[in-house]
């Protein structure tokens, strides 16, 4: 964090989004705000449009309208001010991992080089993965590929992290042990993470505060007890179903006579 | 059951009484009932409005909950209406766990538009894959230049990397195929040339025929089947495990760090393949000029120098460049176009192998118009 910032200043600012693929608008007018060293969790069902936004955030699709900032410019994104971890690590299959992890100093031009090498194997041992430098990633478990993953989206030291979905296709305790190891990073290298998630123990361990979107609109924005407290029915009901499988109502489109 | 019951009223005018039959479901709904009963059901259901009565169902099988789904779904396909009456717990959970839903009608084939309004939208369609193909060759050229002038960075040797796999080792079939196609063209021309007692022309033929057309061409087509699916089959996979939008949003520019070095490794090493490819067809000439022939290996090699040009090498590196540059964009384009998923891989290694041969074909009979007409 430079010296010039407060704590109020705002590390990414979307106002209004609209964006859509072809005819069909997925968001229709969402903002968010993320502060300095906040976790914002992203949330909702399937097809809310939760990737459609972070796809949109990351410069990966063209908005149909609105504003993004990042770090205070709207302009091209400084790609080393961001991270992101994508949802099964999408790591290059050709390369091994610490070619993975050196990849953002290569495209910065200063790798191969011993001091790159260093960061990148010191990133990778901060995520606990030092001994597989030489593995490739088809030689990793979904769990390791996501911390080597998520060192390369680190190595460049990002204002803010991106995470989809990073519990998915990982058990209970691999999928809690990379929440602890987020907040971790987020404590040590004083990270905003925007994270995308429908994994209720992960946001109850990460999320400081949520966007529930549904049908492409923000239907919550704020903490996770303001949504439990007074949260519109569809957030309760949301929670309420992920902690109580029982409580789910089996739905039925068969119509029903006395 | 619907039941017309005619009333004759005052003023002889008919009054149509409707009823809806009942259905009753059997205590036991067991694969027995629905591969019986349950066929019976659904044409019933699908000739009238029905009630099913479930109040006394105490076991439902998982190919009965098929069977009344089936059963609902052809009645709705027919106008009909299939309704449930007081349906123990039991039923409605099964029902519900696996309740493929009505007919969406997202899926039924919307009204077909005007024709003038479908050909304008067919032309606009291709001119917009045309616009996005030069858009992409554009990128693919600015790509090279970025690459040569150090702009953008990929990973160091990533062309020796692409050399060695598109084209050094692409270096025994190429070969193998040539040397075979040359020796059975050599064979077929030989014993034609033998009956006029032209067989010295046979290096001349040879010669000609491989380095203007055959070697070339056929290097080419193996280069589109073997090194083209396989810059498809690597984009595409990457593509589609998010690896391509994860280089994306660490500034990689894919023209520069995934394009680049492979149109470089196959515009270098065509012409080189292709040249090699060409002598080996010509010397499976020399086996049959000397061995069924009875020719003498100096003749053939004087006559065949005699009947090649320095323009025809010239010509052959042209022809395999532009070759090599339409496979690379082609496997290129198609891969990093590529949305789904691993059937979606398959299916753009076979477009990339199919326009890749066609698009070679049309370039050669332009070059053999430009050149030789």
């Amino acid at each position: 964090m430079t010296t010039t910032e407060t704590k109020n200043d705002v590390i990414l600012s979307v106002r209004d989004l609209r964006a859509g693929y072809g005819s069909r608008e997925i968001l229709k007018g969402v903002s968010l705000e993320v502060l300095p060293g906040e976790i914002r969790v992203l949330l909702g069902g399937s097809g809310c449009g939760k990737s459609t936004m972070l796809r949109n955030i990351l410069g990966l699709e063209k908005p149909w309208s609105g504003t993004i900032e990042i770090l205070g410019s709207d302009g091209p994104i400084d790609h080393s001010s961001i991270g992101v971890l994508f949802q099964n690590g999408a790591l290059v299959t050709s390369l091994t991992v610490g070619q993975n992890v050196m990849l953002p100093l290569v495209l910065d031009g200063i790798a191969p080089h011993g001091a790159a090498e260093e960061v990148a194997r010191a990133r990778l041992a901060q995520v606990r993965m030092g001994h597989a430098w030489n593995l490739f990633p088809g030689e990793l478990s979904g769990g390791m590929r996501k911390r080597a993953a998520l060192a390369r989206a680190l190595v460049r030291e990002p204002r803010i992290l991106f995470c989809d979905e990073p519990s998915a296709g990982l058990d209970p305790l691999t999928s809690r042990e990379l929440d602890e190891l987020l907040l971790e990073l987020r404590d040590s290298l004083g990270l905003s993470i925007v994270l995308v998630t429908h994994e209720l123990d992960s946001i109850r361990t990460l999320a400081q505060r949520i966007l529930y979107l549904h049908l492409g609109v923000a239907l919550f924005d704020g903490t996770l007890d303001e949504a439990l407290d007074h949260g519109p029915d569809r957030v309760k009901d949301f929670f309420a179903r992920r902690t109580d499988p029982a409580n789910a109502i089996p739905t039925t489109s068969w119509e029903i006579q006395p | 059951m619907e039941k017309c019951k005619i009333i004759p009223s005052k003023g002889w005018r008919l009054h149509f009484h409707y009823s809806v039959a009942n259905f009753s479901l059997p205590p036991r709904l067991d694969r027995a009932w629905a591969l019986g009963q349950g066929g019976k059901l659904a044409e019933l259901a699908s000739r009238e409005d029905l009630v099913l009565l479930g109040g006394e169902v105490e076991e439902v099988d998982l190919l009965s909950v098929g069977a009344i789904h089936h059963a609902r779904r052809l009645a709705a396909k027919n106008g009909r209406k299939l309704s449930l009456s007081s349906p123990t717990r039991l039923l409605l959970d099964r029902l519900a766990a696996l309740d493929p839903g009505p007919e969406d009608k997202a899926t039924l084939p919307s009204p077909q538009s005007p024709f003038l309004e479908r050909v304008g939208m067919s032309a606009w369609g291709v001119f917009r894959r045309w616009v996005v193909a030069g858009q992409f060759a554009g990128a693919m050229i600015f790509g090279l230049l970025n690459l040569f002038t150090g702009k953008q960075r990929t990973w160091p040797r990533a062309t020796w990397r692409q050399l060695h796999e598109l084209g050094t080792s692409a270096l025994p079939v190429v070969l193998l195929l040539t040397g075979l196609i040359g020796l059975t063209l050599a064979l077929l021309m030989g014993q034609q040339l033998a009956q006029y007692g032209a067989s010295i022309h046979l290096a001349t033929l040879m010669g000609v025929a491989f380095i203007r057309e055959v070697g070339p061409l056929l290097t080419a087509v193996i280069l589109a089947g073997r090194s083209g699916s396989a810059i498809t089959a690597e984009l595409a996979s990457m593509k589609v495990q998010e690896e391509v939008d994860a280089l994306r949003t660490m500034g990689a520019d894919e023209a520069s760090f995934l394009v680049a070095p492979r149109l470089l490794a196959l515009v270098i090493s065509m012409p080189i393949l292709a040249l090699l490819a060409s002598i080996c067809g010509i010397l499976a000439g020399l086996v049959i000029a000397v061995f069924q022939l009875g020719l003498s290996p100096d003749i053939y090699f004087q006559v065949l120098l005699e009947a090649i040009e320095a323009q025809d090498i010239f010509f052959l590196w042209l022809k395999s460049a532009v070759f090599a540059a339409i496979i690379a964009f082609l496997a290129c384009r198609i891969g990093l176009s590529t949305r789904g998923g691993s059937d979606a891989v398959g299916r753009a290694t076979t477009k990339t192998v199919v326009a890749g041969i066609f698009w070679t074909v049309i370039a050669d009979c332009v070059f053999a118009l430009v050149l030789y007409l």
